[in-house]
């Protein structure tokens, strides 16, 4: 709990408490009241105090939602005020925070749901919370800016108490919150993680996600490897093709957490990992949604410029790929396509980040398509199909719940047989390419990673969509992913070495 | 809480089992219902999962799942009526059930969280339900001998006693419970059932010791037991009593260490140790 509430010196500023005796409060704010302070308090004192205050005789009795006239509540929170410190203002800022305490330990996964979303718990505090328990109130609410409120304190609570209360609310989600007085106004200010606050860097990266770039790495080694081999490498345009598919798959990234945000699927989604549930950078509030859809504008625009100049230089076969994958990556989460919606997404991705991007990076060196880079492309796209369906896992009951049927929400608790279908795919055709002599031998080094496969799939069986558990193998897959495509880059490469 | 509590993995599987099946109630809300049977220690269960792996049981299976299910539900059930009966404000950090939603309401929630106790242990064969009687017969009894007390003071031996019968009896019945299951014999069994009633009467007056010190962060109001009558060891003892009662509570647990002495030295035994050992040294 942070230390900062009403300075007693600028309470005067504020209007004070008139209760009139028409409003009501709820019987559960009795019921609060008295499990809070009755222990303290004593048994006689607490009931002499509800005498006096003119409040209901048996407080137990009453159910839990009924109302009652407020008055009596209201004299009894002044009066236990004095009673249990020396400033009647702190006593009532304390009572309105242990009075919130106690409702959010009946609330628990709502709170951990607005975890670090200080803005959304203040306005669901403000209109229902608040609102629920003193229904004639009215706090009306006005955001001043991204980290702080003004709010008009209702005339029939005590100002501290009110105080208290907010403060409390935004304390709950794990916010630095202080509450001060402005004019007539409460002022909430809050900071989440100020100790800790990222770097615009880090956000960045988290943003993008780009410590997911080795999707994109990974085809494009593959491809310019395949044209190494052939005896041809221009590393400048090596360099063009990596940087206008990672622009063009970060914003592709950011795109899809717009998306995502505005259908409401992140915030449905209350087991995010580091690897799924998006990068949550707007659920945080650490990038407004128009910022981040902004960037993604921005990326796009470079891996356009980039991708322009190596189709200008090439011809219409890496512009096709490059239309042809910007397509796919728009219908990935965009309308009407909505392909991640509909279990075809892993099938985009598999096709762009395996076929598609191993063929432009090929082309863009040797001049033309090949159909050996596109089917030398197929095993990297099932690696990454299969990591993308392992990154679904976690995120499966809430993609149900929200309508996006991904693969694995689609084939329920087969997803575990589904991953090892890709991953068996991938291996099966890095085999029969090196068999049918499209793929160098020394690729079937990447059958080395053949124990981490069965690794992941054995533990995303065994983890049954937990959560916690799945964050392991989702760093499993990744690696896979990336150690497999690089053995078979690798490989190939050997040859054009030899 | 200190320490991580062992058995994590099997408490989730009793939570998930206890949100299954809990009952629907107009007037009892939801939320809280859902909290107050997920929020405990789940000391029960974890004894029962420890005892089990113990006793030479390898794999939890659903019986298990639901035997531990069964005995927090049962001791679910003792709360809200003895929050009844000791007019409590909380419980669990949460409103205590006849506070939040009336006597009347909280002696049907009581009832209908015994009846899915016995209905989950149902499938669990005659010897598990005669250990549950005991237990709960026990528990019965010592509620009804502190009633009918009408001393305020009580001597040392009746609040052991009662604590034997309210708290450790059904600790007891946990582990017994866990060795039925992994099919122990029947000295075996005996075994489990004694040491669970001596870490029982330990965690009783460690909690006696506590009671009396008081902490805010217990979440439970100091001085309780006197407040309502209950009888309460370190003060029984007097003068001394806090470090007279851990003494007590230690002497139990070397007591219940010996009785499953004859058991092979096992991971599953050495966690049951290690947990009967935390229980009784806990500080709050």
């Amino acid at each position: 709990m942070s230390s900062g509430w009403l300075r007693g010196e600028t309470l005067a500023a504020v209007p004070s408490t008139r209760p009139r005796t028409d409003r009501s409060v709820r019987a559960l704010a009795w019921k609060i009241l008295l499990a809070n302070h009755r222990p303290s308090l004593g048994l006689d004192p607490w009931d002499q105090l509800v005498v006096t205050a003119g409040g209901p005789s048996d407080v137990k009795r009453l159910s839990l939602d009924e109302t009652v006239p407020a008055e009596p509540w209201t004299q009894a929170l002044g009066l236990l005020a004095e009673e249990i410190a020396e400033d009647p203002e702190q006593g009532l800022a304390r009572i309105g925070r242990s009075f919130v305490d106690r409702w959010a330990s009946m609330y628990t996964t709502l709170v951990e749901h607005l975890e670090s979303r200080p803005r959304r718990m203040l306005e669901l505090a403000v209109d229902e919370v608040v609102p629920w328990f003193f229904p004639d109130t009215d706090l009306a609410i006005e955001h001043v800016d991204d980290h702080r409120a003004r709010l008009r304190p209702d005339r029939s609570l005590p100002v501290a108490f009110q105080a208290g209360l907010l403060e409390a609310f935004v304390d709950q989600i794990g916010a630095e919150v202080e509450v001060t007085v402005d004019g007539d106004r409460l002022l909430v200010d809050w900071s989440v993680d100020a100790h800790e606050r990222p770097n615009p860097l880090a956000v960045l990266a988290e943003a993008t996600r780009a410590r997911f770039l080795t999707a994109t790495i990974v085809p494009v080694l593959v491809g310019t490897a395949l044209a190494f081999a052939q005896a041809s490498l221009d590393t400048l345009r090596a360099g063009a093709a990596l940087g206008a598919a990672a622009a063009l798959h970060l914003s592709a990234n950011l795109l899809n957490d717009v998306y995502d945000h505005r259908r409401g699927v992140d915030e449905a989604n209350l087991t995010p990992t580091p690897f799924s549930g998006g990068s949550r950078v707007i659920q945080r509030g650490l990038l407004g949604s128009r910022r981040v859809l902004a960037l993604a504008v921005g990326l796009a625009v470079l891996g356009g410029v980039l991708g322009s100049w190596l189709a200008a230089t090439t011809g219409g076969s890496v512009l096709g790929l490059g239309v042809l994958g910007v397509g796919l990556g728009y219908a990935y989460s965009g309308d009407p396509f909505r392909l991640s919606h509909r279990g075809l997404g892993e099938l985009a991705a598999g096709l762009v980040f395996g076929p598609l991007i191993v063929a432009g990076a090929h082309a863009v060196q040797v001049g033309g398509l090949s159909a050996q880079a596109l089917l030398v492309g197929v095993p990297v796209g099932a690696l990454m199909a299969a990591l993308l369906a392992v990154n679904e896992l976690p995120d499966a009951p809430w993609d149900e719940r929200t309508g996006k049927r991904t693969l694995v929400v689609r084939v329920g608790e087969h997803a575990p047989w589904a991953i090892a279908g890709l991953l068996g795919l991938a291996y099966l055709a890095i085999v029969g390419l090196v068999g049918s002599g499209w793929l160098a031998w020394p690729a079937l080094g990447a059958l080395a990673t053949l124990p981490l496969a069965v690794h992941v799939v054995r533990g995303v069986r065994e983890a049954e969509g937990e959560a916690d558990e799945l964050v392991a193998y989702q760093a499993a897959a990744l690696g896979l992913h990336a150690t497999t495509g690089l053995l078979v880059a690798v490989g190939i490469a050997a040859r054009g070495v030899a | 809480m200190g320490i991580e509590l062992p058995c994590e993995r099997e408490a989730d599987l009793v939570r998930e089992r206890l949100l299954d099946t809990r009952p629907e109630i107009p007037g009892i809300p939801d939320e809280w219902l859902s909290e107050f049977l997920t929020d405990g220690k789940y000391v029960r269960p974890r004894l029962l999962f420890l005892s089990y792996y113990a006793a030479g049981g390898e794999v939890v299976g659903q019986d298990v799942v639901d035997a531990a299910a069964s005995i927090e539900l049962i001791h679910c059930a003792s709360l809200v009526h003895d929050d009844i009966l000791d007019d409590a404000e909380t419980r669990r950090g949460l409103l205590s059930a006849p506070l939040l939603i009336g006597e009347p309401l909280s002696t049907l929630l009581g009832d209908a969280l015994f009846t899915e106790a016995f209905w989950l242990g149902s499938n669990l064969g005659p010897q598990v339900a005669q250990l549950t009687r005991e237990g709960v017969q026990d528990m019965i009894v010592g509620e009804a001998r502190e009633m009918v007390h009408d001393d305020p003071d009580w001597e040392p031996d009746e609040a052991e006693q009662v604590a034997r019968e309210k708290t450790a009896s059904l600790l007891g019945t946990a582990c017994a419970t866990g060795a039925v299951l992994a099919e122990a014999d029947e000295d075996i069994r005996h075994r489990f059932r004694r040491f669970g009633v001596q870490i029982g009467v330990a965690f009783q007056a460690v909690d006696d010791v506590l009671d009396v010190a008081g902490d805010d962060e217990t979440g439970k109001p100091m001085g309780i037991d006197a407040r309502v009558g209950a009888p309460n060891l370190a003060r029984a003892l007097g003068g001394d009593g806090a470090d007279e009662a851990r003494q007590i509570a230690m002497e139990r647990v070397e007591r219940a260490f010996e009785l499953l002495a004859p058991i092979p030295e096992t991971e599953g035994k050495k966690r049951l140790l290690d947990l009967a050992e935390f229980v009784s040294t806990r500080e709050r």
